[in-house]
């Protein structure tokens, strides 16, 4: 154990640091000093992510009504850009606009709907149970495919945590972030053009920590799921 | 690199080393967005978080991940503040939750994970989380001074006290003090780090 300074007179939290690192310290083995150096694919696929990033954070946003618009940084889910064949690799990035519209689309086509299952997410979210939307696939009269979530509403969602709304694959294995933040009575995400719904008809709006992770918290956090039959 | 100055509450007190947490220009350079800021950071830190991804996660998938935590990282760059604590603790942290995840997700999902390719299945989260802070505490007391870096290890391996430490190293008692509250405060300033991007 750690022998202090009898001249010093650490603090609660000094104190506590030290004990873990005095744990920490003495419990260290060969295995906790081996390193290796990353293959520099690593950081390849680092600077693809950047700069692809750059690129889509000129892209204008597109806006088909009045209602403000949320503009995200492009998400990246963990299997988008594979650290191996980062440098070859074009990057599929999440849509960075999430479009609420107005009426007056009045050619849309709605392909696809289906009510969500109210789910109990990991995270507590108080009135959990009293989550809902419908979710539906609508083609505008410009051929871009929205998900809409329709008669939506959601609990506040607990401090520290958002909602995010997910196309998923029936694997469950790629899921791509459509939007961010509150959802309530009707809101239109636009799909990205490079995403087939029919490859990704689970529609899922999970609790997502604010910890600057891009990647989805895992299906646990999920407090609405619905599958589009396409 | 375009370095601004330090803000103001980056002075505050019972900092330790306050000039070498404020004026590291990388540090600096990361927060207010510079991208060759990130490249220096990643050749600092990137050994450390691709070894525990490598360790945790196998050597496949250890570099995807790896890959993520400085992404992660560099978007919520303007969450981390220097004085909370290290830079290699916050992304140490950030790794772990990295980790973490993506043993849920596999554990949720069978599919997606290559079993074979996990050599430690099974670990548990406390485990993960305490692979990261050994592995954080064992590359910062190779960053300590040697001297200061010896007389640490003395203190908690070998239960000496300073006055034995002093005797040992031939030197006065205020000294063996100073090198081991110093860095004893820097070991505590990266797990601050990593305590940080556990709250954020």
């Amino acid at each position: 154990m750690l022998r202090f300074d009898p001249d010093e007179r650490p603090d609660a939290t000094t104190a506590e640091l030290d004990r873990r690192l005095a744990r920490l310290t003495e419990s260290l083995t060969d295995e906790d000093h081996a390193t290796f150096t990353p293959p520099d694919a690593v950081w390849d696929g680092i600077v693809a992510s950047l700069s692809e990033e750059r690129r889509l954070a000129d892209r204008p946003v597109v806006l088909t009504g009045g209602a403000p618009v949320q503009t995200l940084r492009p998400r990246r889910a963990r299997w988008m850009i594979p650290a191996t064949a980062a440098a070859a690799v074009a990057v599929l990035a999440g849509v960075v606009a999430a479009v609420v519209t107005g009426d007056d689309r009045s050619t849309s086509i709605e392909l696809a709907a289906a009510p969500m299952e109210t789910l109990v997410p990991v995270v507590e979210v108080p009135g959990a149970s009293t989550a809902t939307a419908t979710a539906k696939l609508v083609r505008d009269d410009g051929g871009t495919m929205h998900v809409e979530l329709v008669d939506a509403a959601m609990p506040d969602v607990p401090a520290g945590y958002h909602y995010e709304i997910w196309l998923v694959d029936p694997d469950a294995t790629d899921p791509h972030s459509l939007s961010r933040g509150a959802m309530a009575g009707k809101v239109d995400f636009e799909v990205p053009p490079d995403l087939d719904p029919a490859d990704y008809p689970i529609i899922d709006v999970s609790v997502e920590p604010n910890d600057g992770d891009p990647t989805h918290a895992g299906l646990d956090h999920s407090i609405l799921r619905g599958r589009l039959e396409l | 690199m375009s370095v601004p100055p330090p803000e103001e509450d980056d002075v505050s007190t019972g900092v330790i080393d306050p000039p070498q947490v404020i004026d590291d220009p990388v540090v600096a350079g990361f927060r207010a967005g510079d991208e060759s800021a990130l490249r220096e950071l990643y050749q600092r830190h990137g050994k450390l978080v691709y070894s525990y991804c490598r360790r945790t996660l196998g050597p496949e998938r250890a570099a995807d991940a790896t890959q993520e935590v400085f992404l992660a990282a560099w978007r919520s760059r303007d969450r981390y503040r220097p004085e909370a604590g290290t830079l290699a603790g916050w992304l140490m942290g950030i790794a772990r939750f990295k980790v973490i995840d993506l043993y849920r997700v596999e554990r949720r999902n069978p599919l997606a994970g290559d079993e074979d390719a996990r050599p430690e299945d099974g670990m548990e989260h406390a485990a993960l989380e305490d692979t990261a802070q050994r592995m954080l505490v064992a590359d910062a007391l190779e960053t300590l001074p040697e001297r200061a870096q010896k007389m640490v290890r003395l203190a908690f391996f070998h239960d000496m006290t300073h006055a034995q430490i002093a005797e040992q190293f031939d030197v006065p008692l205020g000294t063996v003090k100073s090198d081991i509250r110093r860095g004893l405060e820097r070991l505590r300033r990266h797990l601050e780090g990593f305590d940080v991007a556990l709250r954020s």
